[in-house]
């Protein structure tokens, strides 16, 4: 599935991934976790083609393609989804108008059929409900004046809509009190299956008592430093970061 | 008309001098008005209302005025909207044959009455020009559901057109104008001017499309609201070569109430200019202007609001925003908002940005599949759409949509 090489990247000048080496098998759920500034979010970024990093060495490919090599939206087409961190506010743009346009456009990408309207709204009627999406919220402008809980629910819903073949989901816990949590780790799991892969990427252990990883990795200075199986994040709560500090200052 | 300059003639003001001259006209109010233009002279800038479009430099000639064309009239021409009453002016001239019947209480008369004189040498210059007024009368009471269309259309080889419609509407009346300029890809010299008196309680909804792939075109709106009286006006300017809007707006009447919006897009070489002067002289009245701009390419966008607060005028509630979208290196927003303002009991405010599109949000609709033109296109349709949607006549906002679809798309990129 994902296969990370020895990646080398930087921005302005600075290093920030320093020979990080990743695989993900398909139906497998993998967790980073790490101390801030490990580099944990630029893994995210790079994986999903966000303009301004420089990938000086190494290689990303999804299924043997190489995903450094697309655009944007050409990734998202051939199945990486990455849910953010901050999700971006588009005012003006009404959600479901967005929802269409990344379907209608992910479709027209892979020579798929669009779906028509009414099929379009029954699809999104029914994912809004098991996610507990207010259907009002879909009127407004994509993002505008929801809470984080919103955010990253609405979030959760775009990628059951473009059922992706690999997510990554950047912090989906950050902001999120216990029940946002619980329905958001129930929207992930929902879409757990043998063919999709997973990148979690959080700080804190609390998230994959909702999602439980099949492996997990602790990434500082801008590598991997340690993999293990789900035990492995136990531990961390427990000793913290602390042994990663040094490396990670 | 022999004022002295205190600057050599330019060729185009020698033109337009020897072509005034040969027509001879006997009423001394065009005499009049155009011994004022010569004093002035075509405005370059140091005229601080033209500061950013140098009319001086962009008129390199007088071109000969323009002839009616009795073919275009043939044409079924289109407003903004399909329904509605038409009225053509073609090449300036009003042509009853081209157009509809007027709906009850609308009627049409050409007008001699005297224009009052003003400062603006290319308001002069229609004065002197345009030979009179068309003048449409609305009854007091009148309620027209269907707009009034003053259709523009230009035909024949590039030429001087000076056209100049008074619109006055009774009190209580409530209407939709529409002012749409077409044909206006001969390098044309348009010099329009539309007049707008709203009465007391009246209400008017406008709506003007300039579109001209090249001309040098001054379209030029007065308003002026009596007591209670409202006019709402949306503009699009999509030109090629020159095109400036200036607005002069009278908040005469107590609790008097007027938005004004506008959306220029630009591409190309184009110089677009949107120039409003509203002057408060009442107590209670509330003005909004809101303008947004696109400007690709090279094209150089001008946004220049004045509202003007008198002693008299207090409870005035005023707000005032322009933003533009650059979307190429070698495009150039210049605005200039401003407030003057002598009564003390105010809620006026202003502002302006000018910036690129936000690349976080591009990527974020690329990261869900949504190619870069398209993407852009859509966050240059919610920016437009904070002008467009208010438009209050559907036919008006659907005509508005579309032209900006059709921008859009030349541009790459449709949602």
């Amino acid at each position: 599935m994902l296969k990370i090489n020895n990646l080398h990247a930087e921005i302005d000048g600075k290093k920030i991934l320093k020979g990080l080496t990743l695989e993900v098998k398909a139906g497998e759920v993998a967790a980073i976790m790490g101390p801030n500034g490990s580099g944990k979010s630029t893994l995210s970024y790079i994986i999903a083609g966000r303009p301004g990093y420089e990938v000086t060495e190494g290689s990303v490919t999804l299924n043997g393609v190489d995903i450094l090599a697309l655009e944007a939206n050409e990734r998202a087409a051939a199945g990486v989804f990455l849910a953010f961190q901050y999700p971006l506010e588009i005012p003006g743009v009404a959600t479901m108008t967005f929802l269409k346009a990344a379907m209608n456009a992910q479709a027209r990408q892979r020579g798929e059929a669009e779906l028509t309207t009414p099929d379009f709204i029954k699809k999104v009627r029914s994912a809004a409900k098991d996610l507990k999406i207010d259907p009002e919220m879909l009127k407004r402008p994509l993002n505008v004046g929801f809470s984080g809980g919103e955010k990253k629910r609405m979030e959760i819903l775009q990628m059951a809509l473009l059922a992706p073949k690999f997510a990554i989901l950047d912090e989906t816990d950050s902001g999120l009190d216990i029940d946002a949590l619980r329905i958001v780790a129930d929207g992930v799991n929902a879409l757990r299956n043998r063919e999709r892969g997973f990148l979690v990427i959080t700080h804190y252990q609390r998230l994959l008592d909702y999602i439980r990883p099949d492996s997990v990795h602790v990434m500082a200075r801008g590598e991997i430093v340690r993999s293990g199986g789900p035990t492995l994040a136990l531990e961390l709560e427990k000793s913290g970061y602390a042994g990663y500090a040094d490396e990670a200052a | 008309m022999n004022a002295p300059l205190t600057r050599p003639q330019t060729d185009a003001e020698t033109g337009l001098e020897r072509q005034f001259k040969a027509l001879a006209v006997a009423e001394p109010w065009r005499q009049a008005a155009f011994a004022r233009f010569a004093g002035l002279g075509l405005p370059n800038r140091r005229v601080e209302a033209w500061h950013f479009t140098d009319m001086r430099a962009a008129m390199a000639q007088a071109l000969p005025l323009a002839a009616p064309d009795s073919q275009i009239a043939k044409t079924r021409l289109r407003g903004l909207a399909a329904e509605g009453t038409r009225l053509v002016f073609v090449n300036g001239g009003f042509v009853p044959a081209a157009s509809d019947t007027l709906p009850e209480g609308v009627t049409i008369r050409l007008d001699q009455r005297v224009p009052e004189a003003h400062a603006d040498a290319l308001v002069t210059l229609n004065q002197a020009f345009a030979p009179q007024a068309t003048l449409l009368e609305i009854a007091p009471g009148t309620l027209l559901q269907a707009p009034l269309q003053l259709i523009f259309a230009h035909g024949g080889p590039a030429s001087a057109v000076f056209s100049r419609v008074g619109v006055k509407v009774g009190e209580g009346a409530q209407i939709t104008l529409g002012e749409i300029y077409d044909g206006l890809d001969h390098g044309h010299h348009i010099n329009s001017l539309l007049d707008i008196e709203v009465g007391d309680k009246a209400s008017v909804a406008h709506g003007c499309d300039g579109a001209g792939a090249d001309a040098l075109c001054v379209l030029s709106l007065f308003v002026r609201l009596g007591h209670m009286a409202k006019f709402t006006s949306f503009a699009m300017l999509d030109g090629g070569r020159m095109m400036r809007r200036q607005i002069f707006a009278d908040l005469a009447g107590e609790h008097a109430d007027i938005a004004l919006s506008g959306l220029m897009l630009g591409r190309g070489a184009a110089h677009l200019d949107t120039t409003l002067t509203i002057n408060h002289a009442q107590p209670h009245g509330m003005s909004r202007e809101i303008f947004r701009s696109l400007l690709d390419d090279a094209a150089h966008g001008v946004y220049q609001g004045k509202v003007i607060v008198k002693p008299h005028a207090q409870k005035t509630d005023g707000k005032m925003m322009s933003k533009a979208i650059l979307l190429h290196d070698g495009a150039r927003m210049d605005n200039k908002p401003e407030l003057e303002i002598f009564a003390d009991d105010v809620v006026c405010g202003h502002g302006a940005t000018v910036g690129g599109l936000d690349a976080e949000q591009i990527f974020y609709l690329q990261a869900r599949g949504i190619p870069r033109p398209e993407a852009e296109a859509l966050l240059l349709e919610a920016f437009a759409a904070e002008v467009i949607e208010p438009v209050e006549n559907d036919g008006f906002k659907r005509h508005f949509k579309d032209r900006l679809a059709h921008w859009l798309q030349a541009r790459g990129g449709s949602v």
